[in-house]
């Protein structure tokens, strides 16, 4: 094969490969970040300090509760689909404990 | 509270410009609109302040009273009450208030004091009082109420500096509770009495337009004018810059073509990217056309009469006034539409809402319409002045309107509901749009096309290509390469479902991309073509290779149209239930597949 025809095949594979990962990160928000959450807890838990960086990289956001209308940012209308930043760090939710019988 | 970042809420009566302040003091490009209801979900963002202190801002629904009525009012609620999960109770509380119609909000304002936090009080939109005669005594107000009271012009530049400086200053001290059981009608009766002062008529010019635009004859004739004139003008206006865009497409697709040898990286970019892709960008000068007038619309302060207008009607059919302003979010996408029911109060109307709401007729769908239209309907002038294409495209969507009705005529039916919901709904005072605004509307709904050519399509046409060009055809294979790929071998499959409606196998393998986004379908029939030998652009095709009764199928098809996948999610999201969404999913396909047998089958005995 020609070299033209091998930089063919990588380009032609790296484009249908991120189309796919793209389509399916948008319309399949939900599958999307279950899979990437699979596939990076075993990363972030190993010893490896590359592969722990390269889990943590690939480990979803947390979404707000409640944020979002799950369409994966398909009208972007909104502004508050899964692209909404998670809150800031120091900001503590409150926590309802059941109350414990005396 | 943090030391690092003091967290402020900005809360108040719908339309009081919340959002438009929550812009202007983080500089994001929230949508706001002259209507109530367009926030629906919590917002946030931040800003630096004078001082480098950290201010987070969160945006919430417009609420009437903290006993909240509808999803929208509750989240507002439950934030301020520090009910809502993840979210901690805000340090600073920002009481927007709009200064023109004071006896209305003070009363959520004294509603807000009595929680007890912290809290500033905005007196917004400070210039149309004083333009229409209302002097409000800050200092008195100030000194009423036990607050801090700045003044605000949300939508001017600089127009919360007020605020910015107050918030800099730190926390106000928490105000003093209000003795309880307190009538808080007669307490803002007091407070008017004290602080503000008013003239005998405060908007006169707008009961003198209301007389006209309210007018239960002359007001709905204006109502259809309007309408009728933005669909001649999508075609008449668009052409030119249309035909446009359209030969620079074709020419750049030649150009890159001529650079690279013949191969499989070359079908990709020239009849897969730019064919698809081009497909679709020629149809930009349309949407904005469309939403140029939306926006002029809702700036205005029209659209609220529009849903009085039209909620004797909408009773009628099973909805309510309210559903208005949803309806009309889904005129842009069915997503914001739905997501915008949350403001409907009663749950068996926001339902039937979600239900129709993928009828009206989306901005994805335009793309479809005006390429059939322009390949089939022929460019006349109908009594001397109307556009006949405009003309079709105006009556598409009214048939989505109409068919809305009916649906949740049926529906109202089939539950039995004989419940009826007086429309309470707030008419904001009329104002002149302001140009800067419009021309930052359009900018951000041109961006939204073009990141969805660029993201999604541009993804789903990449793949359509490729399950259009493998496996290549074997040797001595003599019909098209694209007969034999992946993507054939299923549009001859789906063929035979959809045969009696007038389908080709090319508009089959395009209908499930469309499941995506109903502009993918165009844009995928424009590679399926072009990878056949096709090279004379899409239109050019269609009207020389389908019949006049495929193409008015097709037409019925997309007025029904199933509709996209996200749509789906979104429904499922918000109605909590998978069988509401089959329930959608199966209706729009039944409706649409009976419209286009019947259009195609008529169609055909009368050629």
């Amino acid at each position: 094969m020609s070299a033209y025809g091998i930089f063919q095949v990588v380009t032609i594979t790296l484009i249908v490969l991120w189309s796919a990962v793209y389509a399916t990160r948008r319309l399949f928000p939900r599958t999307y970040r279950g899979v990437l959450a699979h596939l990076a807890q075993p990363l972030a838990a190993s010893s490896h300090t590359l592969l722990r960086a390269l889990g943590e990289r690939l480990m979803p956001q947390q979404i707000p509760s409640g944020a979002g209308c799950d369409s994966g940012g398909s009208c972007s209308s909104c502004g508050t689909c899964a692209t909404t930043p998670s809150p800031p760090a120091e900001v503590r939710p409150l926590m309802f404990q059941p109350r414990t019988k005396p | 509270m943090s030391a690092a970042a003091m967290q402020v809420a900005l809360v108040g009566n719908p339309n009081c410009g919340k959002t438009a302040l929550f812009n202007l003091l983080t500089g994001t490009r929230q949508k706001v609109a002259n209507y109530a209801g367009v926030t629906i979900e919590r917002k946030e963002g931040h800003y630096t302040a004078p001082s480098g202190r950290n201010v987070r801002v969160l945006d919430l629904p417009g609420a009437y009273s903290l006993a909240a009525t509808s999803p929208d009012e509750a989240i507002t609620r439950d934030i301020v009450t520090g009910r809502y999960p993840g979210e901690a109770i805000p340090d600073l509380i920002v009481c927007v208030a709009d200064a023109t119609n004071l006896r209305l909000h003070l009363r959520f304002v004294l509603e807000l004091k009595r929680l007890g936090l912290p809290m500033v009080l905005a007196l917004n939109m400070m210039d149309a009082a004083a333009r229409r005669g209302i002097r409000i005594d800050r200092e008195a107000l100030q000194r009423e109420l036990g607050i801090p009271v700045v003044e605000t012009i949300a939508v001017k530049r600089g127009g919360a500096a007020a605020l910015i400086d107050r918030l800099d200053r730190g926390l106000p001290p928490s105000p003093a509770q209000p003795v309880a059981g307190t009538d808080l009608h007669a307490a803002v009766r007091s407070l008017l009495a004290s602080a503000v002062s008013m003239p005998q008529r405060t908007a006169q010019r707008d009961d003198a337009i209301d007389r006209i635009v309210l007018h239960p004859v002359f007001g709905l004739a204006i109502l259809a004018v309007v309408m009728f004139l933005i669909f001649q003008a999508v075609f008449t206006w668009a052409t030119p810059l249309h035909d446009g865009i359209n030969a620079g497409v074709l020419g750049l697709g030649q150009w890159v073509g001529a650079l690279l040898p013949e191969g499989a990286l070359r079908s990709l970019l020239v009849d897969g990217v730019f064919a698809g892709l081009g497909a679709v960008l020629v149809f930009l000068p349309q949407i904005l056309i469309l939403f140029l007038f939306i926006l002029v619309l809702e700036e205005s302060g029209y659209l609220p009469r529009a849903a009085f207008l039209l909620d004797r009607m909408m009773r009628a059919a099973g909805l309510t006034g309210r559903s208005f302003i949803p309806l009309l979010s889904s005129f842009a996408c069915a997503i914001p539409g739905i997501m915008a029911t949350r403001s409907i109060s009663d749950p068996r109307d926001r339902l039937t809402t979600i239900l129709v709401a993928p009828l009206m007729t989306c901005s994805a769908r335009l793309p479809v319409y005006t390429l059939l239209i322009a390949a089939f309907i022929p460019q006349r002038t109908v009594a001397g002045v109307f556009n006949l294409q405009g003309i079709v495209l105006f009556t598409l969507y009214v048939a989505g309107i109409v068919s809305a009705l009916l649906v949740a005529w049926v529906i109202k039916r089939v539950r039995r509901d004989k419940s009826e919901h007086a429309l309470m709904m707030e008419l904001p005072a009329y104002r002149m749009p302001h140009p800067r605004d419009i021309a930052i509307g359009l900018y951000e709904r041109g961006m939204i096309f073009l990141k969805r050519v660029g993201g999604i399509i541009l993804a789903l046409t990449v793949l359509l290509w490729f399950l259009s060009s493998f496996p290549a055809p074997p040797a001595g294979a003599t019909e098209p390469a694209i007969n034999y790929s992946l993507a054939g071998i299923l549009g001859r499959g789906l063929h035979v479902l959809f045969a009696p409606i007038g389908f080709n196998w090319q508009i089959c393998i395009a209908l499930i991309p469309g499941l995506a986004a109903r502009e993918v379908a165009v844009a995928s029939l424009a590679t399926v073509y072009a990878l056949a030998g096709n090279q004379d652009g899409l239109q050019a095709v269609v009207a020389t290779q389908w019949s006049l009764a495929t193409a008015l199928s097709l037409l019925a098809w997309y007025v029904f149209a199933p509709m996209c996948i996200s749509t789906l999610a979104t429904v499922r999201r918000e109605t909590n239930s998978w069988r509401n969404v089959w329930i959608l999913a199966g209706y729009l396909f039944g409706l649409a597949y009976l419209a286009s047998l019947l259009t195609y089958q008529i169609a055909r005995a009368l050629a």
